[in-house]
């Protein structure tokens, strides 16, 4: 009983402690143009790593599309291996998206 | 009003985003300072809070208020922060200046109480700001803070306790 009261008290301690720190409290806010520069910034800063990863997109892409000709022509049984992987990890990737999808409507 | 510039934000509206981020800036501000009782780390966190905020703006998606969810980036960006810095928390003296203790001490209670609080571990100290200075429920702060229900319970209980030997050794 009394160590609920104790408890009580320190809740109503805290409460108070938080009104009084909030009012005393007075940060420097910055005008308006220094957030839209911060987005500016961020922005451009989007874009140009959208720019390397599609970079790597595209030179991964002609790697293994090079990887797959030589094996067409040389190591037929590679390749047909190579269209299995694929076509495992894309249905993995559709089933896995289905999931989250459903996930986020619930 | 804000789920209107959250929505424009979302489609792409730069301007409606520097309104949003100007509105609840003091307010990160502020829930930093008080978390770790250091004004500079404050204006640091709070900085990188809206830089993430701004990447991430299309992942808002309107299940709790926007404040939350700037809160909950915040807290992790600051426990990102004491995880690279790995320093002692230090007290803000400025703060402790701006806040004098008054001579006659009749109602000076909240400012030990702040004080003892800033002398806490993070664990214990940020799941206490969470439950008692906004009012969060355990569920919110385990999200927040990711880690489960029941150790945000424990903490925020383990807190009070600490907080109440902390100031019953400040009363000697």
């Amino acid at each position: 009983m009394t160590d609920e009261k104790t408890s009580k008290s320190m809740e109503e301690k805290l409460q108070e402690a938080a009104r009084h720190t909030d009012t005393k409290m007075e940060p420097t806010e910055p005008a308006l143009a220094y957030f839209e520069n911060l987005i500016e910034e961020q922005t451009a800063l989007w874009y140009r790593r959208l720019w390397f990863e599609l970079t790597c997109l595209w030179g991964s892409a002609f790697i293994f599309i090079s990887f797959l000709i030589f094996s067409l022509f040389y190591v037929p049984l590679l390749f047909v291996l190579a269209q299995v992987i694929s076509i495992i990890v894309l249905i993995r990737y559709f089933y896995k998206e289905r999931y989250e999808m459903v996930e986020m409507r619930q | 009003m804000d789920s209107d510039l959250i929505r424009r934000a979302q489609a792409g509206d730069e301007q409606a985003l520097a309104e949003l981020l100007k509105e609840h800036y003091s307010f990160i501000v502020k829930y930093v300072w008080k978390m770790s009782g250091d004004e500079q780390l404050a204006y640091d966190v709070t900085q990188d809070t809206l830089m993430k905020a701004i990447q991430k703006i299309n992942q808002f998606h309107h299940r709790s208020k926007f404040s939350t969810w700037l809160i909950q980036i915040a807290t992790r960006t600051y426990l990102d922060y004491k995880r690279k810095q790995k320093k002692k928390d230090k007290l803000d003296e400025k703060l402790r200046n701006e806040f004098p203790r008054s001579p006659v001490s009749f109602s000076n209670d909240w400012h030990e109480v702040q004080e003892a609080l800033w002398k806490l571990e993070d664990e214990h100290r940020i799941p206490l700001v969470l439950k008692h200075y906004y009012g969060y429920d355990y569920k919110d702060i385990a999200k927040m803070t990711k880690v489960k229900v029941g150790t945000v319970k424990s903490r925020v209980h383990y807190g009070l306790e600490k907080l109440r030997k902390e100031l019953r050794m400040d009363d000697r």
